[in-house]
């Protein structure tokens, strides 16, 4: 059977703003207007040929129950969304009057409970819904375990809305050890360490003070004048017209943490300065061993110019060696020098448009005193029609490198020959030789700092042991990847990559 | 062809000479920087030969100064370095005037003919 309630016998308005006699008034309508609902509802029953009093039939119950699940929600609507606590307080035995006449005419039972969950809570229509007085004792006990816990595992102060200390646990007097009657009644400013600037407060104020909860790290001061650290959640408490009353302050102590972490950033601070030392250091020793090589090179090229003299075959041949040896020295610095930047990331790249067969060109004209000293027959691709945007000072040293890499371990009359496939989006070139080749288990190691297949091999071949880890680098930072092919005896071939 | 060359290192600068003097130029040495930049603001030379790297006043510091006192483009400078110039710093010093080209320490000689010829 279904039951309709007319809205207009039930006129539910706000009286919150309402005074205490207006209200009083309200409630006497209210009641009289309940009368007249519950007169309606016994027409509706004897018309229907029913009695709300007979509560015998099963079906009786149900209709009685129904009727008044809807009447206790449209009564709890009006008490609870309108009344404030002290106004239900002021009605007092009226209030007492219309629960025992709903009672007494619909046999609501619940409807005494309804009224003590409504001293349980301001917001007491939502609990009412939902929650049973059992419920609510069941949630108060467990709110009160979560206390204890968190009492004993956390620092935790309560203030009011200004920051006067209302509460502080043993915690919190362990700390900060100012005693509970030092600090209660005082501001929580009392243990403010000076540390943090006035706007950290002031950002911390307004976060809370709008009803939101702050978390972060705070440094403060002991009653001794020590510091210590808390991490901190700050909970504003609010009151019925949602704003905060109270805060509550939970923190934990980490103020070993905060030491390590000052150590570790110190730590840190060092190591950047080591290796802004260690920059300095290589480019103050690059200037250093480049500026006497200068002369160096220098008068050998003057005494080979023959211009201050002629030189017999022995001079020539001495003066010869020095240039060599100079040479080595330049290269070996500038191995190093490029080893350094690619270690620092600091390598940088210059990319513009290069046509690769004038390039290779170039490469050749370069290197062909070397090729010519060990009469080795150097051979390049026919015509590539290719320009790539690369960096060509990069690329050239590249060359060079697995050039002289090759010339040094090819015999004499050996064979150096470079090559260019074109493929979807990269060049792959290849140097190939016909030297003494790689042995199989060092093979892994040959782009590894100052290794060479055979370390006796380091004086013969007059490397640095660098090229290779400088060729490597460079071809990464210029988007491509080196990897070769060497047979023991037979020779060796470099392929590497570069992006078109 | 009058040539000033500007470096700190008297074994460099002495090398330089006796090798551009074979070669036909008019070599004056300074091996102190406030000196050759006197000289410079002079503006008497054909070509100068800068280092970089000189104690207390530097051949960046020559450069600075000359550009105040707008006498930088009277020059023209071939920059002979040993310091390690990013290729940045490279083109930056090549826009000014007044600066012709730069050479990293050790150059071979018949670049830095050429570079002076050119």
């Amino acid at each position: 059977m279904d039951l309709t309630i007319d809205k207009n016998n039930f006129k539910i308005e706000n009286y919150s703003k309402k005074s205490i006699e207006e209200l009083k008034k309200d409630q006497k309508s209210l009641e009289s207007e309940i009368d007249n609902l519950f007169d309606s509802l016994n027409e509706l029953i004897k018309n229907s040929k029913r009695s709300l009093l007979s509560k015998d039939t099963q079906q009786d119950k149900e209709f009685l129950i129904k009727i008044s699940d809807k009447l206790e929600n449209k009564i709890n609507d009006f008490f609870v969304a309108t009344y404030e606590q002290e106004v239900i307080d002021e009605l007092g035995q009226n209030r007492l009057d219309v629960e025992s006449s709903l009672r007494e005419n619909t046999g609501v039972k619940n409807l005494s409970e309804y009224f003590s969950h409504f001293r349980y809570t301001s917001k007491g229509n939502q609990l009412f819904d939902t929650i049973s007085k059992e419920e609510i004792e069941k949630r108060l006990q467990e709110s009160n375990d979560l206390k204890k816990a968190l009492d004993v595992s956390s620092i935790i102060a309560i203030t009011d809305k200004i920051g006067t200390v209302v509460y502080v646990n043993k915690l919190f007097e362990e700390v900060s050890e100012y005693g509970q009657v030092e600090l209660v009644g005082q501001h929580l400013s009392l243990i403010k360490s000076e540390f943090h600037p006035a706007e950290f407060f002031t950002y911390l104020w307004k976060v809370i003070s709008n009803g939101f909860v702050w978390k972060g790290d705070i440094k403060n001061k002991k009653k001794n004048g020590n510091f210590y650290w808390l991490k901190t959640t700050i909970v504003p408490l609010l009151g019925k017209d949602d704003q905060p009353e109270q805060y509550f302050v939970i923190s934990t102590d980490i103020t070993k943490q905060k030491e390590l972490e000052i150590k570790l950033s110190e730590a840190l601070a060092e190591i950047r300065k080591t290796d802004e030392l260690k920059n300095e250091f290589a480019s103050m020793i690059t200037h250093e061993l480049k500026t006497p090589l200068t002369p160096i090179r220098g008068y050998c090229e003057i005494l080979k110019d023959e211009t201050f003299g002629e030189l017999n075959k022995d001079q020539k041949d001495f003066v010869n060696t020095i240039e060599q040896n100079a040479t080595r020295l330049e290269r070996l610095i500038g191995d190093v020098l490029d080893v350094q930047k690619l270690d620092m990331g600091k390598m940088t790249y210059n990319k513009k448009n290069l046509d690769v067969n004038e390039f290779l060109k170039n490469v050749e004209k370069d290197i062909s005193p070397l090729l010519k000293e060990k009469e080795i027959q150097f051979s390049l691709p026919g015509d590539v029609k290719i320009n790539i945007v690369t960096d060509k000072f990069r690329l050239h040293e590249i060359f060079e490198n697995l050039i002289r890499n090759s010339i040094d371990f090819v015999s004499l009359r050996g064979k150096i020959s470079v090559d260019v496939q074109n493929n979807k989006n990269m060049l792959v070139f290849s140097v190939h030789d016909n030297g003494v080749g790689i042995p199989k288990e060092k093979q892994s190691n040959i782009f590894k700092k100052f290794f060479q297949g055979d370390t006796s091999q380091t004086r013969k071949h007059g490397g640095t042991g660098l090229g290779l880890v400088v060729c490597k680098g460079l071809i990464e930072g210029l988007g491509g990847k080196i990897w070769f092919d060497s047979q023991e005896g037979s020779g060796t071939t470099f392929y590497f990559s570069i992006p078109k | 062809m009058k040539l000033l060359i500007v470096d700190d290192n008297k074994d460099i600068t002495t090398m330089l000479s006796k090798y551009l003097s074979m070669k036909g130029f008019d070599c004056t040495i300074s091996n102190d920087g406030r000196e050759g930049m006197n000289l410079m603001a002079k503006g008497l030379y054909d070509r100068v030969i800068l280092d970089m790297s000189m104690p207390d006043f530097g051949g960046m510091d020559i450069i600075n100064e000359l550009e105040k006192s707008n006498k930088l483009k009277d020059n023209k400078i071939i920059i002979f370095t040993a310091s390690s110039i990013s290729d940045d710093e490279v083109s930056d010093l090549l826009k000014k005037d007044g600066i012709i080209s730069l050479l990293r320490k050790p150059v071979q000689l018949n670049e830095l003919l050429s570079a002076i010829s050119s």
